[in-house]
């Protein structure tokens, strides 16, 4: 089985049972239909990193970034980019609408556009190092650690990511379209491992994977 | 005298705007994220001497800077106070014209997000009201990806002000806006509201969006807007930048001027620089000639149905009269057997979707914008908003996201007075009945004049004639037999004497007779022949879709037969042969295996030999058991138990119907209330659970998501609920959660509470003030039966 399928079924909860020949049809035809569904967008800014009172802060913008984590994260860092990406509405649409006549294929598909924002992220972040000519320091989104989420007005704001790529975020703080990630990349810093990022994730202990005593990456 | 206004102004003009503000002011120091439109108040001469830059380099109409003076970004500054003192900056700069600035919310609209369309309409109303106070010469909409959205901007300007009002909306390189909507779908509903240009900004450069351009001016009658980026946004070093410079821009914009754009000015990228060189390049150029196709079209939010040289089929199905399951649903408020009917009809081939919703007994006008708002939310297809009721087809008309059809208006002076201006008002196609006070004429003579009065009448209220479909009106052939050729009579005469569409309703010819498909379906073909351009028909019936699709090939619609060879070849698809020696499988397999193909025939046989209340206890009760037990062990994962309550749904279904039929009732197990909790919008976990309770035999009543916390107050009050679940995917809506279990606890009733949903554990289950806390949907089914007592 490749790799993209084997981290859908994983999403949806597949630990080691077999896979029945339906249902693993009905993946494969949700991940065509989400992959010719979905608009991948992204934008990003670099800003040199200043350090504040309270907290980090992108020179230049009025964001301030508070809290221990996203020092952390950033150590040694020179720059930071605040990148965000979405598959658009066109994906949320189609599980939507799909939620009123095939429940399982509604939830199969959700789990194709989450496997997907992570790829369409991973390429972002290639292409944010491309643009900086410098090796990053791996994703961390507002709602991580500390990092809190009321982050998220001024940061799509920072990136007039309405205007760029349709990316919003509603008065509950939740991104629309729904298969969207916002997340800062440390430039120019030391190497360190992407693992283990429930030590600072919101969700720890209480996500589906951590139910399951497993971890989401 | 006074000087004239802009749209006289432009009358033999092409109108030239002022290029971007947000560019400008970065140049000079605007922190990237800050809110723009506070210089107005902060930095007056700053924005001023923008202004007069433009001014300077040429601009007809400085747009003022209040894109997003709306009390959702400005929060408690003023929104008055800021539109005032941005409509003030652009008039001491000098501007000719001075147009109030209006861009989006900055938050999706239901149903992809949570504002609805009357909170939409009221945070543009402000903004309206504050831009016309201070004085501006008219209103420019722009920026827009979402139709609904520029509806609620738009009849905002209409209903408040008395400017002149411009829309524009905003496309990416796949020709789309954000939200799916074309252009021409775009051009179609946003004249259709009567907008006094229409157009295009942003995303892109004038190079790129020359194809949505070329589109607008194909269809559009209004004056047609460009005001492009100065090229496709690029990121480089981290920062993005603009390519096109102001020589090739001024180019590209003459190229489309030279097409017929009445309107050009600059969006982000540009500066007075480009605007001084378009000034130069316009000097002696005189607006080209529109001749605007016209064309019979309606619309949803992102697809557009064109009815001329095609045959539509508009399906008939949701309409209670004579559904008893139809009318048990309305009165039930569940609007999940009609979105079921209404997802069924497109998938059988409808392209419009008629939805009536009068029963005596219920508020018609706002069950009516309810059923249209959800209808919209599970199609794109366009609707037809069908009321004897002026108050209810405005209810649905204004909630509508498109250019829809209304059904209908006739010949009687009142009803034309009632929705005539109703229909100029939204925008919408028409069906016209060919009756009057007197009654439904027996000759084909009197229903054209009839037709060729409303067509009089419609022009004399600004409607045009192609937005009108004549309704030659058929009656019953068994009651009165010589009238049918006289309505087939009356098609061809509006066809061939006023040039006008047409529509029937083709299922009440066949009343009293036997084989009524029959009879219906050789009417349609009778009316196709004879000119019928749409049909309001039941797309579910085989015979019908057959008689459609022969005419559409016969009739040239259908090039090469293609659409009719492939639903031909899948008809004629064989079933895989049963493998030799496997036996049927019993329900308990079928339901284990998730089989819902099988699961309602193997039910039905059930039915034959065993109560029905048996096979829900001894079979689909033990048979979920056993499922939940193998979920729980780990043995199979969440899409194979989904798959055995899906089939056992199906299984279900069969046994209402059979209950119905043969009227033995069964006690309910008990009734749970379930809501995702208010601000959050992600329901699909919510809606495992209830397939599940359901399964288990509970009444669920759904509230859906984003509940408000009252809501979920009131119906526990008035229906009297012991068990409630509530569902919350975020940490910033857990409060919402915890509010709604505080607000029931303080009302004093006596209601337990499960929780469920991403980010919820033990703890914070606690922290709300949660009786259970539910880690998956499995669980819900434990603790529902343990309250009740299962």
């Amino acid at each position: 089985m490749d790799r993209t399928k084997a981290e859908v079924l994983r999403y949806l909860g597949r630990r080691r049972q077999t896979v029945p020949a339906e249902l693993d049809a009905m993946v494969d035809s949700c991940m065509a239909r989400m992959r010719e569904t979905a608009a991948p967008r992204r934008v990003w800014r670099i800003f040199d990193l200043e350090g504040g009172a309270d907290g980090l802060v992108p020179a230049g913008t009025g964001l301030v970034l508070p809290g221990r984590d996203i020092r952390r994260h950033l150590a040694g860092c020179q720059k930071v980019a605040l990148l965000a990406v979405t598959l658009g509405v066109g994906a949320d649409t189609l599980i939507r609408r799909c939620e009123h006549t095939d429940l399982t294929r509604a939830l199969v598909l959700d789990a194709c556009a989450t496997q997907l924002i992570e790829e369409v992220c991973d390429e972002a972040e290639r292409a944010v190092e491309a643009d900086a000519e410098m090796k990053g320091a791996g994703r961390f989104s507002p709602g991580y650690g500390d990092l809190p989420l009321t982050l998220q007005p001024g940061f799509l704001a920072v990136l007039d990511a309405g205007r760029r790529i349709g990316l919003t975020c509603t008065e509950s703080l939740i991104l629309l379209p729904r298969k969207s990630v916002t997340a800062l990349i440390g430039l120019g810093g030391p190497a360190r491992p992407a693992a283990g990022r429930c030590v600072c994730c919101a969700a720890r202990g209480a996500c589906d994977f951590a139910k399951r005593g497993e971890a989401c990456l | 005298m006074t000087p004239p206004d802009v749209l006289t102004w432009m009358r033999d003009r092409i109108l030239l705007f002022d290029g971007a503000m947000g560019t400008m002011l970065q140049q000079r120091g605007l922190t990237p994220g800050a809110l723009p439109e506070l210089l107005n108040i902060e930095a007056p001469e700053m924005v001023t001497e923008i202004h007069e830059a433009y001014v300077r380099a040429g601009a007809d109409v400085i747009t003022a800077n209040t894109f997003q003076a709306h009390e959702l970004k400005l929060g408690k500054t003023s929104v008055e106070a800021v539109t005032a003192a941005g409509v003030r900056c652009a008039r001491a700069a000098g501007a000719r014209f001075v147009a109030l600035d209006v861009g989006p919310l900055g938050q999706m609209m239901a149903p992809m997000g949570s504002i609805g369309f009357e909170r939409a309409y009221e945070v543009f109303r402000r903004q309206m009201r504050a831009g016309a106070a201070a004085g501006a010469d008219l209103i420019l909409i722009e920026t827009i990806a979402d139709p609904y959205e520029a509806k609620a901007a738009v009849l905002a300007a209409r209903e408040n002000t008395d400017l002149p009002v411009f829309c524009s909306m905003t496309f990416q390189e796949d020709g789309r806006t954000f939200v799916g909507c074309d252009p021409l779908t775009a051009t179609v509903l946003l004249q259709g509201l009567g907008v006094d240009a229409l157009g295009v900004n942003c995303s892109l450069g004038p190079a790129l969006l020359a194809p949505v351009v070329e589109t607008m001016l194909t269809y559009a009658r209004p004056p047609v807007l460009v005001q492009a980026n100065a090229g496709l946004p690029v990121i480089r070093d981290g920062q993005t930048v603009y390519e096109t410079g102001p020589e090739a821009y001024a180019d590209e914009v003459v190229k489309l001027v030279r097409r017929g754009v009445r309107i050009v000015g600059g969006c982000c990228g540009t500066t007075p620089a480009y605007i001084r060189l378009l000034r130069a390049r316009l000097e002696g150029i005189t607006p080209a000639a529109a001749a605007p196709r016209r064309v019979t079209a309606c619309t949803s939010g992102t697809r557009t149905v064109i009815l001329d040289g095609v045959t539509t089929a508009i399906g008939e199905r949701l309409n209670p009269t004579g559904k008893k399951k139809m009318q048990a649903a309305l009165r039930a408020g569940d609007v999940g057997y009609l979105l079921g009917e209404a997802v069924a009809q497109v998938r059988a081939g409808a392209d419009v979707l008629d939805v009536n919703v009068s029963l005596p007994e219920l508020d018609e006008p706002a069950v009516l914008a309810k059923v249209v708002r959800e209808v919209q939310g599970v199609t794109d297809a366009p609707l037809q908003i069908d009321s004897a009721d002026p108050a209810a087809l405005e209810a649905g008309l204004r909630v509508y996201n498109g250019k829809p059809i209304v059904n209908s208006v006739n010949g009687k002076r009142a009803v034309m007075e009632a929705v005539l201006p109703l229909v100029k008002k939204y925008g919408a196609l028409l069906v016209c009945l060919t009756l009057d006070e007197d009654g439904i004429p027996p000759t084909a003579a009197a229903r054209v004049d009839i037709a060729r009065r409303l067509r009089d009448e419609a022009r004399r209220y600004g409607i045009p004639e192609e937005d009108l479909l004549i309704d030659c009106l058929v009656l019953t052939v068994s009651a009165q037999q010589a009238q049918v050729r006289e309505t087939l009579a009356a098609v061809r005469g509006v066809k061939a004497g006023l040039g006008l569409r047409t529509v029937l309703g083709v299922s009440n010819v066949s009343f009293g007779l036997p084989e009524r498909e029959a009879v219906n379906a050789g009417f349609l073909a009778a009316a196709l022949g004879a000119g019928l351009d749409a049909a309001i028909l039941n797309p579910l019936s085989a015979r019908y879709r057959e008689v459609l699709d022969v005419f559409r090939v016969l009739n040239n619609e259908d090039k090469g037969a293609a659409h009719y060879i492939k639903t031909r070849a899948a008809h004629t698809e064989t079933a895989p042969p049963a493998s030799a020696g496997t036996r049927a499988p019993s329900l308990a397999e079928i339901i284990a295996q998730g089989r819902r193909d099988l699961a309602a025939g193997a039910v039905r046989a059930r039915l034959e030999t065993v109560p029905p209340l048996d096979v829900i206890d001894r079979e689909f009760i033990p048979a979920l058991d056993e499922v939940g037990r193998r979920f729980e062990s780990g043995e199979i994962f969440l899409p194979q138990l989904m798959q055995s309550a899906q089939a056992v749904q199906e299984g279900f279904a069969v046994i209402k119907d059979h209950m119905a039929r043969t009227g033995s009732g069964r006690e309910s197990r008990g009734k749970i209330l379930l809501a995702t909790v208010q601000g959050d919008i992600h329901d699909i976990g919510k809606n495992i659970v209830r397939m599940l309770l359901e399964n288990y035999g509970y009444d669920v009543v759904d509230l859906g998501k984003d509940v408000p916390v009252q809501t979920v107050v009131d119906t526990i009050r008035a229906q009297d609920i012991r068990l409630a679940g509530l569902s919350a995917l975020m940490t910033t809506t857990v409060k919402s959660m915890k509010d709604t279990i505080a607000a029931v606890r303080a009302a004093g009733l006596p209601c337990t509470f499960m929780v469920g949903g991403a980010v919820l554990s033990p703890d914070y289950a606690e922290f709300v003030g949660a009786d259970h806390y539910a880690k998956d949907a499995m669980e819900s089914v434990a603790i529902a039966n343990a309250h009740f007592g299962h």
